[in-house]
């Protein structure tokens, strides 16, 4: 079993700049920010990231780091249009409480488009999407993709409360869990999963989100058979695969063993981070 | 102003380099998974991920964390073990446009010695450089942290192959000059200091090590006074040429090693966060040679003012 793109290269991975264009808090520490890089911009695909230095910088030329926080940060792509993209984060810990700190103006300093993005090839006629909390960006993306491609796509939308529900404005059909109940279903997205799969099977399930929503979903799609892509997290020194830190782990097969992922780890920031949700050990 | 380009060449042993810049093992893959991003025959060598005799998987993630300007690793050793190295990833290195430095682990100095023989055969590998002291695996740092050890490897390896033969070592130790001594006796050609200091962190949320290995490696730029003074004093102990290495992100941290002692360096962690790094830092040093009228960067080795 293979993922379907995993070993596609990178297209037109670089390193670069991208200036502030707007910045904007979506929801209680949660911010939107619209960069301008046309060849980002262009060639990104639905699923795929970027991997940003989080100190901004007042013009494009400094090159001169901080190298506290040292590491650069992954962000989804929320969405792209002609010269712009967007990002939306939480903030969370030291990167993300620096992101925060961009104005517009300045620039941010980053490696993209990294990963490999989703297989929407994979879904001819209809599709549930599934996001939980940051998971919900790159899910706006996959929607708008899959709809030009003349896909019907289904977004299932889980938050912690009302407050955290993201973007639900950029989903024609959305269906909202809280897990207060303060807004749509009260529990889990995995149970808006379960019933829209009761009505009718979709060529692809394609989900973002946490661990444990990410497994409670490919269990769902395994037991009625229906293909589906999870993203995953992992910590990322690198985001360019040089490092080997990235790592989720693959149930056993022996085209694993042979393939560039040599034994049970995989990278996820290349062969990733979607992947068929039945080649990864979710124990 | 100096009219003439700086020469950057350095000799390590019998192998000379075009500058003194190299990618540390583990931090830039096979190579080839960047040459996209950096132009590879401006470095001064590529030295690869440890190589072992058998794949091996590595440790279950997460495998990295950041600490304050640092972070910690324990991958374990993930590589795709000596028949695949071969296979697979030797034609690109081979071809790369620059010279190649192998880097190897076995588990007794039988093994290292069969590894280093095992490539006697193999064309376009210039050096090898002896990994004694990965903290990430079980008994990995047995070699490093003793010297009667040390030098039975080194000497088993050299007896193994002709290539000149670089020594890794480890930080986690009394005192590094001994391990150093140690391996200069059993005939290294140069020494690559240094690898990783153990570290531990722990996630108080769930009051559980960050790392699934419990400890890991520190490496980035919150080492880089460590590995300078462990730099400094190997060099006043051997006669070997020493190739710096720990926290290096700007040329002026590399110039802080040529100086104290080191003829050449390793940029390791630094590349996570500018593919680039090795490639700035060789640029910078020249221009400084440029700036202080300096011909050859060998002057700059050891040249530390009391
Ligand atoms: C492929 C990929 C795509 C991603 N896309 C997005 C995205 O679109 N939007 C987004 O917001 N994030 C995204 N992330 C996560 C993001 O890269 C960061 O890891 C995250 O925002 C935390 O970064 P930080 O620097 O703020 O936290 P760090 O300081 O690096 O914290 C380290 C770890 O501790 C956790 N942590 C730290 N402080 C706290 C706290 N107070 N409470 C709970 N947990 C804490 C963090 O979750 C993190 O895992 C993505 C990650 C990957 C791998
Ligand atoms: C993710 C990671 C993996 C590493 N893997 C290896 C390895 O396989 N073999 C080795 O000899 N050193 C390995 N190292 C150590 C580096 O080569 C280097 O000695 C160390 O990181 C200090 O340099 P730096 O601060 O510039 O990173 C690794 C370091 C990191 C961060
Ligand atoms: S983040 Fe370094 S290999 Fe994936």
């Amino acid at each position: 079993m293979t993922t379907p793109q995993a070993d596609a290269p990178a297209t037109g991975r670089r390193h670069t700049h991208a200036r502030v264009l707007a910045k904007c808090e979506v929801a209680p520490r949660h911010f939107a920010l619209t960069l301008s890089n046309s060849g980002i911009a262009r060639t990104v695909r639905a699923g795929q990231f970027v991997h940003v230095l989080p100190h901004s910088r007042e013009n494009e030329e400094d090159t001169g780091w901080s190298f506290d926080p040292l590491l650069r940060r992954a962000f989804s792509i929320l969405d792209a249009r002609e010269d712009e993209f967007e990002i939306l984060f939480r903030v969370e810990g030291r990167g993300t409480r620096s992101l925060a700190r961009a104005e517009v103006g300045e620039w941010l300093d980053l490696l993209g488009p990294l990963g490999n993005g989703f297989s929407l090839s994979q879904a001819s006629r209809s599709a549930i999407l599934v996001g939980g909390g940051v998971g919900v960006p790159p899910m706006v993306f996959t929607a708008r993709a899959l709809s030009e491609r003349g896909v019907e796509s289904q977004m299932l939308l889980g938050a912690r409360s009302a407050a955290d529900v993201l973007c639900e404005d950029k989903f024609t059909s959305l269906q909202i869990a809280t897990d207060d109940g303060s807004r749509g279903h009260h529990g889990r997205v995995g149970d808006l999963l379960e019933s829209a799969l009761q009505e009718q099977l979709p060529d692809m399930v394609f989900a973002c989100g946490p661990y444990p929503m990410l497994r409670a979903v490919a269990h769902i799609c395994a037991a009625k058979n229906v293909m589906c892509e999870v993203s995953l997290e992992e910590n990322m020194p690198c985001g360019i695969g040089v490092c080997n830190g990235c790592v989720v782990p693959m149930r056993p097969s022996e085209d694993i063993l042979e393939g560039d992922d040599y034994g049970r780890f995989r990278r996820i920031c290349v062969h990733g981070p979607a992947c068929d949700a039945r080649d990864i050990d979710w124990t | 102003m100096n009219p003439h380009t700086p020469d950057l060449r350095v000799r390590l042993g019998a192998l000379e380099l075009q500058n003194p810049v190299l990618t540390a093992s583990g931090t830039f893959g096979y190579g080839e998974e960047v040459a996209d991003l950096v132009d590879l025959s401006k470095l001064g060598a590529i030295v690869c991920k440890t190589v072992t005799r058998l794949p091996r998987a590595g440790n279950a993630p997460p495998r990295t964390c950041e600490t304050p300007a640092g972070m910690m690793n324990a991958i374990g050793l993930q590589n795709v073990g000596l028949a695949a190295f071969k296979r697979d990833k030797l034609p690109f290195l081979r071809d790369s446009g620059t010279k190649l430095i192998v880097n190897i682990a076995g588990d007794s100095s039988e093994d290292f010695a069969a590894l280093c023989a095992d490539l006697n055969d193999e064309e376009g590998i210039d050096a090898l450089e002896l990994n004694i002291s990965c903290p990430n695996v079980a008994h990995g740092l047995d070699f490093a942290t003793d010297p009667i050890q040390t030098e039975a490897v080194v000497k088993a390896c050299r007896a193994a192959t002709p290539r000149p033969l670089f020594v890794k070592l480890s930080p986690n130790v009394t005192d590094i000059a001994v391990i150093a001594r140690a391996a200069q006796e059993g005939g290294a050609d140069a020494l690559s200091v240094c690898n990783t200091f153990v570290g531990f962190a722990i996630d108080t949320r769930t009051r559980r090590p960050r790392l699934s290995n419990g400890t890991g490696g520190l490496s980035g730029p919150a080492i880089r006074p460590l590995a300078l003074r462990a730099v400094w004093r190997c060099a006043q102990n051997v006669q070997i040429p020493i190739i710096g290495i720990g926290g290096i992100a700007t040329a002026n941290d590399a110039l802080e090693f040529l100086i104290a002692g080191a003829s050449a360096v390793q940029v390791g962690t630094a590349t996570f966060v500018r593919p680039n790094a090795a490639l700035e830092v060789i640029e910078g040093i020249g221009e400084y040679l440029s700036q202080h009228e300096i011909a050859s960067v060998r002057e700059l080795t050891g040249s530390l003012q009391a």
